[in-house]
């Protein structure tokens, strides 16, 4: 238990320390935006308030750092991308009609969707006039490059959300279509470490080394965070009635018998803690559910295996623990 | 001599030919580079191809782009790698605005949320947006200077920023019947930022003076007041759309002009607070609008603005007429009593000057 606490503070303090000085210049950009709807303003408060995306700009500066690059040189471009993922990760909860995330309400819950509409939109473009000042710091070429990741895998990151759209409610979905959509949704980890790669210069072929090692984390937080809402009663409910239902409950959904009887719990109007509790020991007692966690190590030792040939050890070790930290306990 | 004033049907038609000229190219080349995303979900695919195919016929910003560009002394072939990114934008801000005010229907056609449900269409609108900026930082390659795309973004984040402001504002009007027109006046005015941000983009990219960006600038500030008035307008005679502004929007101008008298208040509120509007409701609404004086007031006031946007172009180099057409067309329409057409089928105005 210590160690995976140490593992986890120690994940979340290295994160924080490459994150904490794009995640205030990012909230100050957004709130320098001041509009004569009280209800706006207030939303753009409530999110910077409660906004501590430290995943995002993180993986931007290892991946700087990685190929020599300076972390400051990835400031700017860390904003950027903070205020682009904050614009999907909004409009996101709309689709997905999330009310709570991290314990606490989304702007959709409290301030409505319309106005979280507006607000990602206003992330959004706030995010991609910034990407434009950049033009004067960036080679045209190395601009170009950028822009033309952000297209293509911002526009994969939609085509996930909306593959995904098409399958609410659908319990009969394999594994694997659904294992494709969450691949599709890594897209934007892979973005940012092409992006923080280049920014710091690197040369191609360690630029996509980076890339895949991120859409493998990428994989491997979306698996990590579905196992998480099994263990959720709230987020399971929400999951079954506006989203796709999570990797592990599909992977059980392998086994008829244990189809037939988680079903019969998920239909209850209600999912109370202690038919949570039984569904997460059905779960984890299923064979198939082995297949899954096999996968995931699968998944990890590539990672693992990617990165070996990055010669900073430091930098190295550090995109280890990250890739550690999300298999841990699944 | 006495000189035969243009009838509405030949301004329709002058106008038509020349925003068909001006923005079809634009237009055309905004639905190709859309349509050359591969995008691997079927629903998405079929919303913007049927948004960009058989919805979206916005001739009118691009062509308005073309017209003040060549009215500085400009080529209007330069505004192209903007006027594609702006279409792009336009049809994302379109498709939101949709999902705010829940329209199923615009004209005769379903909108993106209607035919496809809120979910596809927010993503489509994201994607379009999307791509509009992709498509602005490329317009450097395509001739446009970088410092000049540096100014224009600028002016259509603050248009952007502007225009949601407007949206949301908006919202704190639904349902109520005690707007005072100038609260409104506020929010239409925010609104307009959109074709400020065409006309003020086009004179810069054709390089016009500091006083002749700041002269398209109000002018299309003044242009986007009259197309919504218009609307506003052009809504009280139609069934569906009235029941729609009572229902999910802000009421109309001239609505809440006739309900600034007591008596018309007193009159129509039970009928505006009802769950639905019949056809016979929206008779009533629409007669006890025109009783009040709400119509004249807003016939008077489109008048004025539009007096006030010719003053902003007379001492253009071109395209002069042009501009004053336009400007005629969208504030001249009404010169027909409303008791006789309430009843008449939807008017003709096909050009779709506003979104």
């Amino acid at each position: 238990m210590k160690t995976k606490e140490k593992l986890i503070e120690q994940v979340q303090r290295l994160l924080e320390e490459r994150s904490q000085k794009s995640l205030e210049i990012a909230k100050k950009e957004i709130l320098q935006e001041k509009m004569e709807c009280k209800e706006i303003n207030d939303a753009f408060m409530y999110y910077v308030r409660n906004w501590n995306d430290v995943v995002h700009p993180g993986l931007i500066s290892i991946a700087c750092e990685a190929v020599g690059g300076s972390v400051d040189k990835a400031i700017p471009m860390q904003v950027v991308m903070l205020l682009l993922t904050a614009a999907f990760d909004i409009h996101d909860d709309i689709i997905d009609a999330s009310k709570i995330k991290y314990g606490k309400p989304t702007v959709f819950a409290r301030f409505g969707k319309d106005i979280a509409l507006l607000v990602g939109d206003a992330f959004l473009m706030k995010a991609l006039v910034l990407l434009h000042k950049l033009e004067k710091h960036f080679p045209t070429e190395k601009m170009n490059t950028i822009w033309d990741i952000i297209n293509s895998r911002f526009f994969e990151l939609g085509d996930a959300e909306a593959l995904e759209t098409s399958l609410k409610g659908n319990i009969d979905i394999s594994p694997e279509e659904y294992f494709q959509i969450l691949k599709m949704k890594a897209s934007t980890f892979e973005a940012h470490m092409r992006i923080g790669a280049i920014v710091g210069d690197g040369e191609q072929d360690i630029v996509d080394l980076l890339g895949n090692y991120g859409r493998k984390l990428g994989i491997l937080i979306g698996i990590r965070e579905d196992f998480i809402d099994v263990f959720e009663p709230e987020e399971l409910q929400n999951r079954i009635k506006n989203e796709c239902l999570p990797l592990p409950i599909l992977y059980a959904f392998k086994n008829p018998q244990t189809k037939k009887i988680i079903l019969n719990y998920l239909s209850k109007r209600e999912i109370s803690d202690k038919d949570a509790e039984r569904i997460v020991d059905i779960i984890f007692e299923e064979e198939n559910v082995e297949m899954l966690r096999n996968k995931v190590k699968c998944l990890a030792e590539e990672a693992y295996a990617g990165i070996s040939s990055i010669s900073n050890r430091n930098l190295g070790s550090q995109m280890e623990i990250l890739i550690k930290s999300m298999i841990e306990d699944l | 001599m006495n000189q035969k004033q243009p009838s509405q049907e030949e301004i329709t038609e002058q106008v038509q030919k020349i925003l068909e000229e001006r923005g079809r190219k634009a237009l055309e080349m905004a639905r190709q580079t859309i349509l050359q995303e591969e995008i691997e979900c079927k629903e998405v695919r079929e919303a913007l191809k049927y948004f960009m195919t058989e919805y979206w016929h916005d001739v009118a910003r691009p062509a308005l782009l073309s017209l003040a560009c060549e009215a500085v002394g400009g080529d209007p072939d330069i505004t192209t790698p903007i006027a594609i990114p702006m279409t792009l934008i336009s049809g994302a801000i379109d498709i939101h605005d949709d999902i705010i005010d829940q329209s199923k229907v615009k004209g005769s056609r379903p909108t993106v949320l209607g035919k496809f449900g809120k979910d596809i269409a927010l993503l489509v609108g994201d994607a379009l947006l999307f791509k509009g900026f992709t498509l602005l930082h490329e317009a450097v390659e395509k001739g446009i200077p970088a410092e000049k795309v540096a100014v224009i973004i600028n002016i259509i984040k603050n248009a952007f920023f502007e225009l949601g402001d407007a949206e949301a504002l908006e919202l704190q009007f639904r349902g109520r019947i005690d707007i005072a027109p100038e609260e409104y006046l506020n929010v239409v005015r925010k609104k307009a930022a959109d074709v400020e941000a065409h006309t003020r983009i086009s004179a810069i990219l054709g390089g016009g003076s500091e006083e002749e960006i700041e002269a398209l600038g109000e002018y299309g500030r003044l242009l986007g007041i009259i197309i919504t008035l218009r609307d506003d307008w052009i809504d009280m005679v139609d069934f569906e759309e009235i029941s729609h502004r009572i229902k999910r929007e802000c009421l109309p101008l001239p609505l809440l002009y006739a309900l600034q008298s007591p008596k018309t208040k007193s009159k129509l509120s039970y009928i505006l607070f009802k769950e639905t509007t019949t056809k016979m409701d929206a008779k009533i609404i629409s007669e006890a609008t025109d009783e009040a004086g709400g119509l004249r007031h807003v016939d008077q006031l489109m008048q004025e603005i539009a007096r006030n946007a010719r003053s902003f172009i007379k001492h253009l180099k071109k395209n002069r007429l042009a501009l004053q057409l336009l400007t005629d067309f969208c504030a001249r329409l009404i010169s027909f009593s409303i008791r006789e057409d309430v009843n008449a089928d939807p008017i003709d105005l096909t050009i779709n000057v506003s979104s």
